[in-house]
């Protein structure tokens, strides 16, 4: 068993912090508590060989990786027949999330969604940012533009369904 | 920066605040024990499955609440009243829709300082990622939470097999976790209610899932829409100031939460527990209180309608039920619909020890 003084503190101390990181990009509280269990499994086993310069760094690249792979795969997968009887998310659901902003985040491609949840949850600069997706700055400035426009364009018809939501609860 | 770029900075830490909660590690000589008891994979060093103990536990619940289920359970029709457990079994509910467990499995443990077995979470939303080494170490978790396919799209293309929980359209299905074992999922839409069972026996799992059914009340007395007594609103009704909240003495209670008029978690108390809740209740100052902090807007108290109903009991009667309204962002009070009390910060606490409530709320000033 290699050197892994360090790791329980780390965990102990960033534990609820990756949690929310995680739960941001994938905006599923199972699926973030599962990224960050498969994240921290890899980066355990590499911090048995030499623990990283800069965990929080490596940590979250890792959680980041887990979570754009698990978009790819789905991506690559057939696509899984709809139930047209269950449809999209009701008026109802979309309502009872209360929140515009945070559904038009989920509705972001996975990058998009990574680049503004680094930049505007993590504060981090365009060239941890680039480093984190693996792309250029020019990239990262690119994607967190689209997105903004995404959302910009979007939040006008969403708005009035969570209107109407929340008059008929 | 921007409005738009404020807004979606802001929208995303209000929604990283509902992962709320620290860090608890549990006692590493006892899971090592367990551990060692256990089948883990070979390929799982031991560090990791300590190192992975993670849990986040809501605030709250951290308080350390006991649940007490009442076993006594009512008629048998599975569409209108509660059903009793079986020998060996204990009921859990959860917005109406119960499932039996064994009764050895513990209830809201909170973080996993207590959680050295199989064991059941209520309610589990957000903050409470399961104890890691729970499921490693070959217990069985099972978690009753909300549902929505908005905002729980990976469980949502998870549970894909229709099934039926009482005549009612559910879903089920399954997957492997990386640490052993499998998740095993129900999910009625309807009700927006998922029940997910983590463990390494597929056949305890079935029969948890099998035994599902839609209550219109629950093992402790709790109906599952909220009843006409329940005050609705959340101004306080005109008191009368007449006498005490509750007539005492009083022989026990139950408690029920609920939002959006759904009962999403219940307790029984015994005598002496509902005799010193009582007694707190008649101690409160005719009035209201108001709720902690600055209030923006509406948007600060999304969980306004959430509230118990406390039904004390008294010989073989019922009282009259007490609401008690503690997230609105205006009045917070506990009444009786004729007197209406200030609700204070002990008496919040000590509710919350009693069933446990995860979500938006600010205590009394």
């Amino acid at each position: 068993m290699g050197d892994v003084s360090g790791f329980d503190e780390f965990v102990d101390e960033h534990g609820t912090r990756l949690l929310r990181y995680a739960y941001l990009l994938t905006h599923d509280r199972y699926a973030a508590e599962d990224l960050v269990q498969e994240s921290l499994l890899h980066v355990h086993q590499a911090w048995t060989k030499k623990p990283p310069e800069h965990p929080g760094a490596y940590v979250r690249r890792a959680i980041l990786n887990a979570y754009l792979g698990e978009k790819r795969r789905r991506a690559a997968a057939p696509p899984i027949e709809r139930d047209d009887s269950r449809g999209g998310p009701s008026l109802e659901d979309r309502a009872a999330d209360r929140d515009l902003w945070w559904r038009l985040l989920g509705d972001l491609p996975p990058r998009q969604r990574a680049a503004l949840v680094l930049r505007y949850y993590e504060d981090l600069p365009d060239q941890q940012i680039a480093f984190l997706l693996k792309c250029r700055q020019a990239t990262v400035r690119s994607l967190i533009a689209r997105g903004l426009t995404a959302i910009r364009t979007s939040s006008s018809s969403a708005d009035l369904v969570t209107t109407l939501g929340e008059e008929h609860p | 920066m921007n409005d738009l770029e404020q807004n979606v900075r802001d929208a995303m830490h209000r929604r990283a605040g509902d992962v709320d909660g620290g860090s608890v590690w549990p006692p590493r000589r006892d899971l090592r024990a367990a551990a060692a008891r256990s089948n883990v994979p070979n390929s799982t060093p031991m560090r990791v499955v300590l190192a992975l103990s993670v849990v986040i536990t809501v605030v709250v619940a951290s308080l350390g609440g006991l649940w007490l289920v009442n076993q006594d359970g009512g008629a048998s029709d599975r569409n209108v009243a509660s059903l009793p457990a079986p020998a060996g079994q204990q009921a859990v509910a959860f917005r109406g829709v119960q499932v039996f467990v064994p009764a050895s499995f513990a209830l809201e443990i909170p973080g996993c300082d207590g959680l050295q077995g199989d064991h059941v979470r209520v309610g589990a939303d957000g903050t409470q990622a399961l104890c890691f080494a729970a499921q490693t170490v070959g217990f069985t978790t099972v978690v009753l939470r909300p549902y929505s396919e908005a905002s729980n799209a990976e469980l949502a293309a998870l549970a894909r097999t229709p099934a039926t929980v009482s005549g009612v359209d559910a879903l089920r299905g399954s997957r492997p976790l990386i640490v052993g074992g499998s998740e095993y999922v129900l999910v009625v839409p309807s009700k927006k209610v998922a029940v997910g069972v983590r463990t390494t026996s597929p056949s305890l799992a079935a029969t948890i899932l099998d035994s599902a059914a839609i209550v219109a009340v629950d093992t402790n007395g709790c109906e599952t829409e909220a009843p006409g007594e329940l005050h609705a609103g959340t101004t306080p009704p005109a008191s009368a100031a007449t006498g005490a909240m509750v007539a005492e003495p009083v022989d026990g209670a139950s408690v029920c939460l609920y939002r959006r008029n759904i009962a999403e978690r219940s307790a029984t108390l015994d005598a002496a527990s509902a005799q010193v809740l009582a007694t707190s209740f008649n101690a409160l100052s005719a009035g209201t209180s108001r709720p902690q902090g600055p209030i923006d807007g509406p948007g600060s108290c999304p969980d306004a309608d959430a509230r118990y109903l406390v039904t004390f009991r008294s010989g073989p009667d019922d009282l009259p039920p007490v609401t008690v309204v503690f997230a609105s962002c205006t009045d917070l009070f506990v009444t009786n619909g004729s007197d209406t009390s200030a609700l204070t910060y002990a008496v919040m606490q000590d509710l919350f020890r009693k069933v446990p409530y995860i979500g938006s709320f600010r205590m009394p000033a």
